[in-house]
């Protein structure tokens, strides 16, 4: 194609309505950073956004507004104790006073303590990888069974499932993540979780997934203790490409 | 307290230096037309909603990328937004047809500083009027192809026209949205 007619189907080729014939001659050439090409495809971009006037105006509700603000405002600097150690302090004294007062045993204690330090280190983990510039966001869902949701990939520093509506499952039995490598491999468990009692989980994993070999997210019902290999089919699959 | 009639470059400086009124300031200006491309292509409040806060939280991680010289930041929201949309509506209905370009293509076109300066602000009055003079054919073909991300040949068959005709269509109304941009910046 000369240039001349490349230039009549850049709008096209932003919208992606070419045909993958078309739009591979296309790739082929931008790859050769050819400066006229750039131009006008950044000149396409603009024309095939001035398409987006074609929406029914409609303005979003106040509380996204505000759950944004509330998310990049940084907290206030601490006094003498950080609102956030006091809090900790708080619920952690709670804890254990009703661990004491339901059981009073060391173990109960020591198990609840454990449950909110590992939660607490969960939170931090997910924290860091929602921060970080190069983790990738892929929704799924709604899928047969109902479920929906989101993974956050980061390729060198974990990942985080979240979601919502899962089926339900019978007390004796739990949800396990599978990573499905892309060279056919068996899948590879990658945790155990169970939903909350509005049906959603988050699930935060350290374990690095690189998409280039991990072609899919996978979840399936196995028993409670969890499979090394699933033994019912997924009823989740979201792939990473 | 940010001045609403504030020039891009102001809003771009002030979140490149972590200033959160720098990105309420952006989002009063873009969020209200990125989130109607939004509920738009996925036809979804509350996606729209989560879509919305995933794109501003995304210029915000990105600020230290951007370019305030360049005055193209409407656009690359509202590419950006119809691309995640699209996304997100494929990834719903597993459909894979067509492709698009890739956010990572579309960001080094906009924000980086070596990238060529665009007459990146839209003239919404210029586009207004440039629509309403497409005719009722290609409007619709423009719409299935920016709102649903449908190929020509797509649409050529849930239209059952034939694929020449939609051809013309397309061609003939991006090319008068194109003339009408380029007068409207020249004036």
């Amino acid at each position: 194609m000369t240039h001349a007619e490349m230039d009549e189907l850049y709008e096209l080729y932003v919208l992606g309505a070419l045909e993958p014939g078309e739009s591979n001659e296309i790739d082929e050439h931008l790859a050769t950073d050819c400066a006229h090409c750039l131009d006008s495809i950044r000149k396409a971009i603009v024309t095939s956004t001035a398409l987006a006037e074609l929406a029914d105006p409609a303005q979003p509700p106040a509380a996204v507004r505000e759950r944004l603000v509330r998310a990049i405002t940084p907290p206030k600097p601490p006094r003498r104790w950080s609102w956030a150690v006091i809090a900790f302090a708080a619920v952690s004294v709670c804890l254990l006073a009703a661990a004491i007062w339901s059981n009073n045993t060391l173990e109960t204690v020591r198990e609840r303590l454990a449950l909110v330090v590992s939660e607490r280190d969960q939170l931090r983990t997910a924290v860091e990888i929602l921060s970080r510039q190069e983790t990738r966001a892929i929704q799924f869902g709604p899928s047969t069974s109902g479920a929906h949701g989101r993974i956050l990939v980061n390729p060198r520093g974990g990942f985080v499932v979240t979601g919502s509506d899962l089926p339900h499952i019978a007390e004796d039995r739990t949800f396990e993540l599978w990573l499905v490598p892309a060279n056919g491999q068996a899948p590879v468990p990658a945790g155990l979780f169970r939903p909350d009692a509005n049906n959603s989980f988050v699930h935060v994993s350290r374990e690095s997934v690189d998409s280039t070999k991990i072609a899919a997210v996978a979840v399936s019902v196995e028993p409670r203790a969890g499979s090394t290999a699933p033994t019912t089919k997924p009823f989740l699959i979201v792939p990473l490409t | 307290m940010v001045p609403a009639n504030s020039p891009e470059s102001d809003l771009i400086e002030r979140i490149k230096r972590r200033e959160p009124e720098g990105l309420t300031a952006i989002y009063d200006r873009f969020a209200a037309a990125a989130y109607s491309v939004f509920l738009r292509i996925t036809r979804d409040p509350t996606v729209a909603e989560d879509l919305l806060q995933e794109l501003f939280f995304r210029i915000w991680n990105r600020s230290r990328h951007f370019d305030e010289t360049k005055g193209a930041l409407g656009v690359w929201i509202l590419a950006i937004a119809r691309n995640m949309a699209i996304d997100y509506v494929r990834s719903a209905q597993a459909r894979f047809t067509t492709r698009l370009l890739p956010i990572d293509d579309i960001n080094p076109l906009f924000l980086s500083s070596k990238s060529k300066e665009v007459e990146g602000a839209i003239d919404r009055g210029v586009v207004k009027a440039a629509l309403a003079a497409l005719n009722a054919n290609e409007k619709r073909v423009l719409e299935m192809a920016y709102f649903d991300g449908l190929s020509q040949t797509e649409i050529a068959a849930k239209l059952e026209e034939p694929l020449g005709t939609v051809k013309s269509w397309m061609r003939s109304g991006l090319g008068r949205l194109r003339l009408a941009m380029k007068a409207g910046a020249a004036r």
